[in-house]
C-alpha cells in the first residue's frame, strides 16, 4: 500500500505517479452510501417486524375494534333513526290534532339550526364571521338609535304611576311565545270545530300555576261558576284609563269582589274550569268595551325576537282551548 | 478511469502492473460492507432516537382517520338525541300540559341508567368512542321506546278528549234565521199556563211549526215519546255527563236508541204538552243537574259557519225529508 503507484501515460510514453484517484473515491463513497442506505432500510424493516411497542399494540387493537364496531354502530344508529322518524311523524300528527294547525316554523327551525352548526366547515365559518360582523354593525347602529330614542322619549318621573297602570305585565310568570296556544281573533272552537271570534288569548300552563294581576286596579268580578261552559271561575279587574282585564278558567280564585290589587299580585291559579278542554288561562283586555289583542301588551318581559315570534304565532288560526 | 496501475519494482528495476491480491480484495470487500453496515446502524440509531416507530406512525395515522369517522358518527348520534329531546320537550312541556296529564318522571325518561349488557366489549376494545357510542345508543334506544309509549298514552287520552269535544252540546238547536224569539229566561219565572212562580229549567226558542231541530252534539237517543208536560220530547244522552232535552216537538225524526251526530235533524218544532204556541223548550243537564243552555249555544257563531255544521250532516244523510 505504501508503495507509490504509477500509471502509464500513452501521450508522453512515460510512467507517471498517480495522484489521488478522485473518481474512484467518489464512486466508492457513493457505493458506501447506497449500501448504507440499503442496510439501514433492511434493518429498519427487520426492527419493524420484530419489535412491537406497547403503543403500537394498543393502536392496532384499537383500530381493529374501531373498524369492527363501526358497522354495528351504524346499523344501530340507522334503526334508532328510523324509530325517531316515525316518532317525529307521530308527534307532528299529534300537534296537528291538538291545535288543528301546523307547528310554527320558528319553533321547529330551532333544531335545524343546530344541525348546521355541527359541520364546522371553513366556508361556513367565513360566512358566519361575515354575518357576525354585519350583525355587530347593525347592533351598534341600533344601540345608538335606541339611545337617541330613549333620550327623546324617556318618561318623566311624574309619568311613571300613569304608565304602570297599563296592563303590560304578562299574567303568567316565565311566559314563552310557545306557550301561546291560541291567539286573538278568528279561531277554531274546540267543540264544534267552527270558526268564531276569540276575544282573548290562551296561555298554556300547568294546573296550579300562579296568575298575576297585569296592572293595579280593583276586582270587579270574582266569580265561581261550576257550569262546564263559559268562563268557569273567572276574575275581572278594572284598571285606570278605561282598561279591564279578565282571567278565565281559573282553578282557584284568591281575591274578593271589590278588592284592590297591585300589579304582580297573585290573584288565582290556572285551571280548566268552565268550557275549557285543558288547563290554560284565557286572558282578555277590554278597553272601553272593545276587545284588544292582549299579546300586543306583552312588551315588558320579552325581547325583540320573542315578540316577533309571538306576533307570528298569534296570527295563526288554531284550535282555541276556549 | 480504471487505469492499470503500475508499481516500481526495485528488484527488477521495472514498472510492473500491480493487481490486488485475493486477500486484499476480501479485506477491501469486508471493509466496504462493514462501513456500510456501520452507516446503516448509525442511521437506524439516529432514526430511533428522533423519529417514532414506522408501524406506529402508520397505525396512528389510520387511527386518526378512524377517529374522525367515529366523530362524525357520534355527531349523528348527538343530532338524533337532540331531535328526540325536542320531541320529549314538546311532549312534557306542551302536550301533557295541554291534556292535563302528569309529566313523565325524569328517571323513566332516561330509560334507567346504563344498561350496556347488550354490548359486552372485550378488554382491548375499551375505546372511548366505542363505549360512548354504545352508551348513547342504548340510552337513545330506551328513550325512544319510552317516548313511543308516552305518545301512545297521549294519543289515547286525546282520543277521549276529542270524543268529549264532539259529544258536548255546542251549537244552537235551531237555525238563527228560523228563530222568531229567543227567550233567555232561565230560572224562576211566572209560568204562562199555571200562573205561578216556577223554576224554568231550560230556554224557549220560538219558531214556526215544523222548523227542524238539530242535535247539538253526538249522542244516543235515550227517550223519544210523549211525556206529560214536555209533550213530544227527545232526551239525548251525550255521555261524559251531558244530556239535552228537546220538548214540545210536533214530529220525530229519530227513534229511541238511535245514534245521532251533531247537526242531525232529530225532530220538528211543535206545540205539544204544556205549551201555548209553537216553540222548542231546550234543556241542558250536566251530571243530572240543569245548566243554563246559553253557555252551550255559541250564538255568536257566524251563519256560514253554522250552515257548515248542519250541511255537513245533510250530506251524510241525504234521504232526510224536510217537510
Amino acid at each position: 500500500m505504501s508503495t507509490p503507484k504509477y500509471y502509464y501515460n500513452p501521450k508522453t510514453l512515460k510512467y507517471e505517479p498517480a495522484g489521488v484517484p478522485w473518481g474512484s473515491l467518489i464512486l466508492y463513497v457513493c457505493g458506501l452510501a447506497c449500501f448504507g442506505l440499503l442496510f439501514f432500510w433492511v434493518l429498519l424493516m427487520t426492527q419493524n417486524k420484530l419489535v412491537e411497542t406497547d403503543r403500537e399494540r394498543k393502536l392496532r387493537s384499537e383500530n381493529l375494534a374501531l373498524v369492527a364496531h363501526k358497522g354495528r354502530v351504524q346499523q344501530e344508529l340507522g334503526s334508532v333513526e328510523l324509530k325517531l322518524a316515525s316518532l317525529a311523524e307521530r308527534e307532528t300528527a299529534l300537534h296537528k290534532r291538538i291545535f288543528l294547525n301546523e307547528r310554527s316554523q320558528s319553533i321547529s327551525q330551532q333544531t335545524h339550526g343546530k344541525e348546521l352548526l355541527e359541520y364546522e366547515l371553513p366556508e361556513y365559518s367565513t360566512l358566519i364571521d361575515e354575518l357576525a360582523g354585519k350583525t355587530e354593525l347593525a347592533l351598534a347602529r341600533a344601540s345608538t338609535t335606541n339611545y337617541e330614542f330613549s333620550r327623546l322619549f324617556w318618561p318623566k318621573k311624574r309619568d311613571m304611576p300613569d304608565l304602570q297602570q297599563y296592563p303590560t305585565l304578562i299574567p303568567v310568570a316565565g311566559f314563552e311565545p310557545s306557550k301561546l296556544a291560541c291567539g286573538f281573533g278568528n279561531q277554531i272552537n274546540p267543540f264544534n270545530k267552527r270558526l268564531y271570534q276569540h276575544d282573548g288569548i290562551d296561555i298554556v300552563a300547568e294546573r296550579g300555576t300562579a296568575v298575576r294581576a297585569t296592572a293595579s286596579g280593583r276586582v270587579v268580578a270574582a266569580v265561581r261558576n261550576e257550569t262546564p261552559a263559559g268562563f268557569g271561575h273567572y276574575i275581572e279587574i278594572e284598571h285606570a284609563n278605561g282598561y279591564r282585564t279578565r282571567y278565565a278558567h281559573l282553578d282557584e280564585v284568591s281575591v274578593r269582589y271589590y278588592q284592590n290589587v297591585k300589579q304582580g299580585d297573585i290573584i288565582g291559579t290556572i285551571g280548566t274550569s268552565g268550557g275549557s278542554i285543558s288547563p290554560h288561562l284565557h286572558y282578555e283586555i277590554i278597553h272601553n268595551q272593545s276587545r284588544m289583542n292582549p299579546a300586543l301588551f306583552f312588551i315588558e318581559e320579552l325581547n325583540e325576537s320573542e315578540l316577533q315570534q309571538l306576533a307570528e304565532l298569534g296570527r295563526k288560526t288554531k284550535q282555541s282551548l276556549d | 478511469m480504471f487505469r492499470t496501475h503500475y508499481h516500481y519494482n526495485p528488484e527488477t528495476c521495472k514498472y510492473e502492473p500491480s493487481f490486488p491480491s485475493r486477500q486484499q480484495n476480501v479485506r477491501r470487500m469486508l471493509l466496504f460492507v462493514g462501513l456500510s453496515l456501520l452507516i446503516g446502524i448509525g442511521g437506524l440509531v439516529y432514526y430511533d432516537l428522533h423519529y417514532p416507530d414506522l408501524d406506529e406512525t402508520r397505525l396512528a395515522h389510520q387511527n386518526e382517520g378512524l377517529k374522525l369517522e367515529w366523530e362524525a358518527l357520534l355527531g349523528k348520534i348527538h343530532h338524533a338525541s337532540d331531535k328526540l329531546a325536542f320531541i320529549e320537550q314538546e311532549d312534557d312541556g306542551n302536550y301533557r300540559v295541554v291534556l292535563d296529564m302528569v309529566p313523565l318522571d325524569k328517571n323513566i325518561r332516561q330509560g334507567g341508567a346504563g344498561g350496556h349488557e347488550a354490548y359486552q366489549l372485550e378488554p382491548d376494545e375499551q375505546v372511548q368512542e366505542i363505549k360512548e357510542s354504545y352508551d348513547l345508543l342504548t340510552r337513545l334506544n330506551n328513550r325512544t321506546e319510552v317516548q313511543a309509549q308516552s305518545l301512545s298514552e297521549i294519543e289515547k287520552d286525546l282520543t277521549i278528549k276529542e270524543e268529549m269535544m264532539v259529544t258536548r252540546p255546542a251549537m244552537m238547536p235551531i237555525d238563527n234565521r228560523q228563530l222568531i224569539r229567543f227567550n233567555s229566561i232561565y230560572g224562576p219565572r211566572l209560568h204562562p199556563i199555571f200562573g205561578v212562580w216556577k223554576n224554568h229549567n231550560g230556554l224557549d226558542l220560538t219558531a214556526d211549526y215544523g222548523t227542524p231541530v238539530y242535535a247539538v252534539g253526538n249522542g244516543i237517543v235515550s227517550l223519544a215519546h210523549y211525556n206529560g208536560g214536555y209533550g213530544n220530547v227527545i232526551f239525548l244522552n251525550h255521555g261524559f255527563g251531558y244530556e239535552t232535552r228537546y220538548a214540545h216537538l210536533s214530529r220525530y225524526n229519530v227513534v229511541e236508541g238511535q245514534r245521532v251526530k251533531r247537526g242531525d235533524i232529530i225532530g220538528f218544532v211543535g206545540s205539544t204538552g204544556f205549551s201555548t204556541n209553537p216553540h222548542l223548550h231546550f234543556e241542558v243537564l250536566y251530571r243530572d243537574q240543569w245548566r243554563n243552555p246559553t253557555d252551550f249555544m255559541y250564538r255568536d257563531l257566524k251563519q256560514e259557519e253554522y250552515n257548515k255544521l248542519i250541511q255537513k250532516r245533510d250530506q251524510d244523510n241525504p234521504k232526510m225529508d224536510l217537510r
